[in-house]
Order: structure tokens, then C-alpha cells, then sequence
């Protein structure tokens, strides 16, 4: 199956169905069929500050807790909380978490502790760096539809996740326009960051590296594609493998010019990294 | 992970805060919700 014809799939709640559907009937039949659904269809700019922030049972907790959020569903209504703790007090660094895989606010139920056997700092120039731990989690099932690989690493100043969308293609985060700007989970629930994954919601994007465009230049401009989340540094992007050929994204500049007049150009960003 | 190009800047262009406006063309079959990146012009 192809790229495109497998990117088809994830865009709506039965897409491909439709597609075959569609396809056989247009074989057998002269008759026009329905089209699939349009990419995002149905979907809303999220609301964060309405998102609920509570967790009806939690775990004692050993450490301090850290917490993040994951939102699904089109329009992010399904919460899946994640909960970063310590194994022991005296624990070296975060190395168990909670994760609330089947999304109902309880996160005591079985299979919902992960333990961490990875602390992946390495001493460089006198300081430890790198991953303090790394959640394989795998396969999660969250309003009917099944993403794998997911993966949670924890380092000193952030959390990073990645999983295969559906289990196809990659969606990741939390990104910013800088490094320094990548989120960490939080102490409390209502200051947790929330990660939109996925690629089923029409696209938003965040600019990569914050540097200047200078007047009567071309400046080449980064975008991530994908879905904002609550707060700088919660943005989780697709890779830069996502866009089929021929695809590309539209950057309008949109500036004063002498005489206080308004003017637009517009860009194409073509190239991908 | 990064889609990027050239933005151009007209030499007429005032400094000070400009903004971006990103979004899918009317062409793709993505859709997108355009997002306004705020961007400083020298």
C-alpha cells in the first residue's frame, strides 16, 4: 500500500472503508458515490482553558509528581493523564509512570504503572545529561482506534513522546521555535501541559528557531505541521516525511510598507528537514 | 519534521513586528486551521 493511500486512512473514522466503497461502486456502477470525508472534518480549534483538569483517583505518590496530558479524539474531549513519579524516595531521578491508558480519570488500575530501567545520562563536561528515563509503552487503545510505539522519555528539563499514529505514521512532541522552550510536566494538575497528538485535526504550526527576517531578503522559514497544544513547547509535529509529493505549506507575510499601507506576500515552504 | 522555504521581505517593508499567516493551500487535500507566527523585520 502506498504512502498516500495509507496517510488516507487516518483521516477519518472510516475513510478507507468509504474509499473501497467508493472505488467498488464506482466499478459496478455509473452512478456518483459520496466522497470520503475531508481531512479534519468536523474538527474545532481546542478551547484549552475549558478542558477539564481533574483526575478522579490517583496513586499515592512516592515523589513529588510531575504532570502532562494527552488529549484525544477530534476534538481533544478524551484526557489521557500521565503522571511522572519516583520508585523510592531516594530515587535518583523519575523512573515510574502513571498513564491513564484507557482514559477514565482512575490511573490505580492494573497495567497503568510503568517502571523505567533506563537512566540514559552520560557525563559531559562535568554534568549529566540525556534522558533520565525512558517509558516503552506500546500499544494504546483510546476511542476506538489503536496507536503503537508509544514512547515517553523523560530528561532533566522536559518530556519528549513520540507514537505511530494509528499505527502508521509518526506524530511527536512537545516541540517550540527553541530547545529551551520544550515542556516539562508539571507539579500540579491545573498547570500540566496538554499535547494534542495525531494528525486527524486540521493542521496548525509553530515556528522552528526565532530569527529575524531582514528587509528586501529571502529568509528561509521552518514550520513544525501538527497540533498545538496549552503551551509553548507542548506542539506535536508529524515528520518530515508526512506530505506526499506535491504538497506543500503557505507562509503569507504580512507586513507594514512606507506609507502605512498593509502588504501581503505570499510563500510557498517547499522543502522539508 | 519541518517544512521550510523562503519568506521574502519587500524592501519597502517598516521594521518592527510583522506576522506570518501559515496555512494549507486551498489546493491540498489537508486542511488546516492558518496560524499567525509573530516575526520581527530589520
Amino acid at each position: 500500500m502506498s504512502r498516500v493511500s495509507t496517510r488516507s486512512l487516518a483521516f477519518g473514522l472510516s475513510i478507507a472503508a468509504a474509499t473501497v466503497a467508493a472505488a467498488g461502486a464506482r466499478s459496478q456502477q455509473a452512478t456518483p458515490v459520496a466522497d470520503a470525508p475531508a481531512h479534519g472534518a468536523g474538527a474545532v480549534p481546542i478551547d484549552f482553558a475549558k478542558v477539564p483538569r481533574t483526575i478522579a483517583r490517583e496513586p499515592a505518590y512516592v515523589g513529588a509528581p510531575a504532570y502532562g496530558c494527552f488529549l484525544f479524539g477530534l476534538n481533544g474531549e478524551i484526557r489521557m493523564w500521565a503522571v511522572l513519579d519516583r520508585s523510592k524516595p531516594d530515587a535518583p531521578a523519575t523512573d515510574v509512570l502513571y498513564l491513564d491508558r484507557d482514559a477514565d480519570g482512575d490511573l490505580t488500575e492494573p497495567g497503568e504503572r510503568l517502571q523505567s530501567e533506563v537512566d540514559g545520562r552520560k557525563e559531559v563536561g562535568g554534568e549529566l545529561v540525556g534522558p533520565t528515563a525512558v517509558f516503552a509503552i506500546g500499544t494504546i487503545e483510546v476511542g476506538g482506534l489503536k496507536h503503537t510505539d508509544f514512547r515517553l522519555t523523560v530528561h532533566p528539563q522536559r518530556v519528549g513522546w513520540k507514537m505511530r499514529w494509528r499505527g502508521e505514521q509518526v506524530t511527536m512532541g512537545g516541540y517550540a521555535p527553541d530547545h529551551a522552550e520544550y515542556a516539562n510536566f508539571a507539579p500540579t494538575v491545573a498547570a500540566a501541559p496538554l499535547y494534542v497528538p495525531g494528525y486527524d485535526r486540521p493542521f496548525e504550526f509553530e515556528r522552528w528557531i526565532r530569527e529575524p527576517l531582514r528587509r528586501g531578503e529571502a529568509t528561509d522559514f521552518k514550520v513544525f505541521l501538527g497540533q498545538r497544544g496549552s503551551q509553548r513547547g507542548t506542539f506535536s509535529c508529524v515528520d518530515d516525511q508526512f506530505l506526499p509529493a506535491g504538497e506543500f505549506v503557505v507562509a503569507t507575510l504580512i507586513c507594514q510598507v512606507a506609507g502605512g499601507k498593509e502588504e501581503r506576500v505570499r510563500n510557498e515552504l517547499k522543502e522539508r528537514c | 519534521m519541518l517544512s521550510h522555504g523562503p519568506v521574502r521581505v519587500p524592501a519597502s517593508a517598516l521594521p518592527g513586528k510583522a506576522i506570518v499567516r501559515v496555512e494549507m493551500p486551498p489546493t491540498s487535500k489537508f486542511r488546516s486551521f492558518a496560524t499567525d507566527l509573530e516575526v520581527v523585520i530589520e
